[in-house]
C-alpha cells in the first residue's frame, strides 16, 4: 500500500512553515492596512476641475461680476466646495465677499465668502443636491474690489466644463473640489468607493460584484498563496519520504 | 494552477482598481489598437489629425479621464451624473468616430504585433461601449501576465529539478511582483514583450540543456522574432537567442552540416519577421519609428561618460568623475521604486518608508545572492549553459537600458532619464528564480520559513497596491 505521509524522519515543516507565512500576512495587514482603512478623513465628493500642475491661470473678477463654469458634478454627500483666491491687488483690507452659486434643475445651494480674507484656499459649505446631478457654479464678486480665482488652462488639467468670465468664453477652469466633510473612514466609505468604480466600468462591473471581488481579493490572494505553498511543502516531503 | 487562479484575481482586481485610459500611456496605446482594429492601418507616429479617436477624445475629456493622468488631486467623473452625461455623448458616436484617430500618435513608433493581437478582443467586444470594451480587453492582455507566471514556473521545474517549494516561490515572487501585475491590466505592449522575453529565456534554457533540435531552434527563433516585433526593447532577447545557439552547439557538438541548418532556420526566421515588419508593419515609417536613428544622431557618444553615467547610476560619484547627466535618477528610482510598485501614471506610490525597507531587503537579498552563488559556484560552473543564456538576458537588458538612457539625456539636454522599473520587467523571470535560488540554498530548516516570509511580503504589496490605486481614484 502506498504510503500517504512522510515518514516521520522527515522533518513535517509544511504546516510549521504556512502558519508563519499566514501569521506574517496576518500581522503585517494589522500593521499596515488597518490604520489605513479606519482613520477617518474629509473625503473628496467630486473634482470638477483639478488644480495647475506646473502653471496657475489667474482669472480676474471685477465688482458684481461672475464666473460661470457649467456641467459640474454635485453629489448627495458634496458638503463643501474648495477653490483657491486672492485679491486682485494687495490691500489691509482683504479681498472682496465671493458668492458661490450652485444652480441646475430644482436645485440650487448659494454660499458666501465674507470679505476681508488675504488670499489663499477657501472652503464654504454648501447644500447638496437629493441626487447626483449635473450643475453650473458661479462665482460671483459681490464687493467692491477685484478678486482674483485661481485655476488651470493647462491642456493637461482643463476639465469638461465651459467657463466664462463675464459672460465671455475662456480657456480652461477655476480649480474647484466638492468635499463631505463629515469625517468618515476609508472602510465606512467602501459602498461610496465602489459604486464610484463601478461606475467606471459603465456598470460592467455592478457594486454587488465589485463587493464579491473586494473580498475574494482580500481573503483569496492569501489564503491561495498560502495553499499552494503548503501543497509544494507537502509534496517536497513526501518525494523525500519516498 | 492555485497560483494562476490568484493571478487571474489580481488581475481583475486591477482592471477595477484602475479608471479607464490611467495606466502608463495606455491612452495612445489603445489608440493604436483601436486604429488598427477599425481601419486596418498602423497609425502614423508623425501625421495625421489627431492621436485619439472621436469616441475615446469624448470619453477622455466628459469622463475627467484626461486631467486624471498623473494628477493625484484629481479624480474621474464618478457619478451617476456623470455616467449619463457620457452616455448621451457616446449615442451621437458613429463607426467613422471610432477609425479616425489617425495619428500622430507617439506610440505608432512600436512594432505592430501586440496591437494586431489585442485588435482580436477589440473586433470581438466591438459592440460593447467603450468603458465596457476596454475593460475586456484588458482581460485578455491580462494573458500575458497568466503565460509569465506559468513560464517562470517551468524556468524553474528546469532549473531547480522536482522542489515544488522553489518552484513556487520563484513563480510566485512573480505573480505578486506589484508593478507587474498592476500592468497586466493596463492596454500596453510591455505586457507581451514581458511574456516573450520569458518565453525566449524558457527556450534558450531548453535549447542548451535538452539540445539544439530543429523544433527547439525554430520555437526559440520564432520567440524572438515575436519579441523584436513586439517593441524595441525585444532587440534584447537577439543576444539570447544568439548565445543560446552557440552554447548549445559547444555543448551537444552537431555535425557541421546540421549547426548550419539550424542556424540558417534561426536567422532565416527571424529574418522573415523582421522583413515582414520593414514591409508590412511601419505605417510607412522608419524602422520602430525612427527611434533607433533618432537615438543614434543627434550627440556623439562619449564611452568615458557613457560608464561613468553607468556607475554613478549605482553608486555615489567619485571625485575623478563628471556629474551624472540628467536629474538625481539612479539605483532607487528604477529598481526599486518603480519596479516594485508606482501605479497609474507613476503617481500612485507607497509611502516612502516602504520604498527604504524594499531597498534595504533587495540589498540583503542581492549580498545573500552573491553568498550563494559563491558558495555553490561549482554547481554553477557545471550548469555554465544556463547561466550563461541568463546572463546573457540580464546583461543585454541593463546595457541597452542603460544605453537608451544615456542616449535619451544626451538628445534632451538630460532632461529626461527615459527608464523607469516596468522596463525590468522583460527579466522578472530571472528575479523570481533569484530569490528561489538564495533562499533554496540556505540550510534546509531556514530555507522554506524565509520563502514564507518573502511571500508574505508579497502579498502585503500586492493587496496594498491595489488598495491604494482604489484610494486614490474612487475615493
Amino acid at each position: 500500500m502506498p504510503r500517504r505521509f512522510p515518514s516521520p524522519s522527515v522533518p513535517r515543516a509544511a504546516v510549521p512553515v504556512t502558519v508563519l507565512a499566514a501569521a506574517a500576512i496576518l500581522l503585517g495587514a494589522l500593521l499596515w492596512f488597518r490604520p489605513y482603512v479606519t482613520k477617518k478623513q474629509v473625503a473628496v465628493s467630486a473634482v470638477p476641475a483639478p488644480n495647475a500642475l506646473t502653471v496657475t491661470t489667474p482669472y480676474q473678477l471685477a465688482p458684481g461680476e461672475q464666473a460661470c463654469m457649467t456641467a459640474v458634478a454635485v453629489e448627495p454627500n458634496s458638503l463643501a466646495a474648495q477653490f483657491e483666491l486672492h485679491p486682485a491687488k494687495p490691500s489691509p483690507q482683504g479681498g472682496p465677499p465671493v458668492a458661490l452659486v450652485l444652480s441646475a434643475p430644482g436645485y440650487r445651494s448659494v454660499s458666501q465668502l465674507a470679505g476681508g480674507y488675504p488670499g489663499g484656499l477657501a472652503t464654504l459649505p454648501m447644500t447638496p443636491p437629493r441626487h447626483s446631478l449635473l450643475a453650473t457654479a458661479c462665482f460671483v464678486d459681490r464687493g467692491d474690489t477685484d478678486v482674483v480665482l485661481l485655476g488651470s488652462s493647462e491642456p493637461r488639467t482643463v476639465s469638461r466644463s465651459a467657463t466664462s468670465v463675464g459672460g465671455i468664453s475662456v480657456v480652461g477652469d477655476v480649480a474647484l473640489t466638492l468635499f463631505d466633510t463629515h469625517p468618515s473612514s476609508l472602510l465606512s466609505q467602501a459602498g461610496t468607493i465602489f459604486g464610484h468604480a463601478s461606475d467606471l466600468t459603465d456598470h460592467l462591473i455592478p457594486v454587488w460584484l465589485i463587493w464579491i471581488l473586494a473580498v475574494l481579493v482580500l481573503f483569496g490572494v492569501p489564503v491561495g498563496i498560502l495553499a499552494a505553498f503548503y501543497t509544494a511543502l507537502r509534496e517536497d516531503e513526501a518525494a523525500a519520504a519516498d | 494552477m492555485l497560483l494562476l487562479l490568484v493571478a487571474a484575481l489580481q488581475s481583475v482586481a486591477w482592471d477595477v482598481a484602475l479608471p479607464a485610459f490611467q495606466g502608463p500611456d495606455e491612452d495612445t496605446h489603445f489608440a493604436y489598437v483601436q486604429h488598427l482594429a477599425e481601419t486596418g492601418e498602423v497609425p502614423s507616429a508623425t501625421t495625421g489629425g489627431t492621436a485619439y479617436s472621436s469616441e475615446e477624445e469624448e470619453a477622455l475629456v466628459t469622463l475627467n479621464l484626461l486631467p486624471l493622468i498623473g494628477d493625484a488631486s484629481s479624480r474621474p467623473a464618478w457619478s451617476e451624473a456623470d455616467l449619463k452625461a457620457w452616455h448621451a455623448v457616446e449615442r451621437t458616436i458613429n463607426s467613422a468616430g471610432r477609425g479616425n484617430g489617425a495619428g500622430p500618435n507617439p506610440i505608432a513608433k512600436n512594432p505592430p504585433l501586440y496591437y494586431a493581437a489585442m485588435s482580436i478582443p477589440y473586433r470581438l467586444f466591438l459592440w460593447l461601449p467603450l468603458l465596457k470594451r476596454l475593460f475586456v480587453m484588458r482581460l485578455f492582455n491580462a494573458l500575458c501576465y497568466l503565460a509569465t507566471i506559468a513560464m517562470t514556473w517551468l524556468l524553474a521545474g528546469e532549473l531547480f529539478g522536482s522542489v515544488r517549494w522553489k518552484q513556487l516561490l520563484a513563480a510566485a515572487s512573480v505573480a505578486l511582483e506589484p508593478q507587474l501585475s498592476f500592468m497586466s491590466a493596463v492596454i500596453n505592449a510591455d505586457n507581451l514583450l514581458i511574456a516573450l522575453c520569458t518565453a525566449v529565456l524558457l527556450a534558450s534554457v531548453r535549447l542548451v540543456t535538452r539540445g539544439p533540435s530543429m523544433s527547439r531552434v525554430l520555437t526559440t527563433s520564432a520567440l524572438t522574432a515575436a519579441a523584436v516585433l513586439t517593441h524595441g526593447r525585444g532587440l534584447v532577447t537577439l543576444p539570447v537567442l544568439g548565445v543560446g545557439l552557440l552554447v548549445a552547439w559547444l555543448k551537444f557538438r552537431p555535425s557541421t552540416a546540421d549547426a548550419l541548418r539550424r542556424a540558417a532556420a534561426a536567422v532565416a526566421t527571424v529574418g522573415v519577421a523582421f522583413l515582414a515588419y520593414v514591409a508590412f508593419g511601419r505605417g510607412g515609417g522608419s524602422l520602430y519609428g525612427g527611434q533607433i536613428t533618432e537615438l543614434n544622431s543627434k550627440t556623439s557618444f562619449n564611452l568615458r561618460q557613457f560608464a561613468s553615467s553607468i556607475y554613478e547610476f549605482y553608486f555615489p560619484r567619485l571625485l575623478s568623475m563628471q556629474p551624472r547627466l540628467g536629474p538625481a535618477y539612479g539605483y532607487k528610482q528604477v529598481f526599486i521604486d518603480t519596479f516594485y510598485g508606482s501605479f497609474g501614471w507613476l503617481e500612485v506610490k507607497f509611502t516612502e518608508r516602504i520604498y527604504d525597507v524594499l531597498q534595504l531587503l533587495s540589498a540583503l537579498g542581492l549580498i545573500g545572492l552573491y553568498t550563494a552563488v559563491v558558495a555553490r559556484w561549482r554547481r554553477l560552473w557545471a550548469a555554465w549553459p544556463v547561466v550563461a543564456v541568463m546572463l546573457t538576458l540580464l546583461a543585454t537588458n541593463l546595457l541597452f537600458l542603460h544605453y537608451v538612457s544615456y542616449r535619451a539625456l544626451l538628445s534632451d539636454n538630460g532632461a529626461d532619464p527615459l527608464i523607469v522599473g516596468r522596463y525590468l520587467l522583460p527579466m522578472v523571470s530571472l528575479f523570481g528564480l533569484a530569490i528561489a535560488f538564495t533562499l533554496g540554498s540556505l540550510p534546509k530548516r531556514l530555507g522554506p520559513p524565509m520563502a514564507a516570509l518573502v511571500l508574505a511580503l508579497g502579498v502585503l504589496l500586492s493587496l496594498g497596491g491595489i488598495g491604494i490605486t482604489v484610494v486614490r481614484f474612487y475615493a
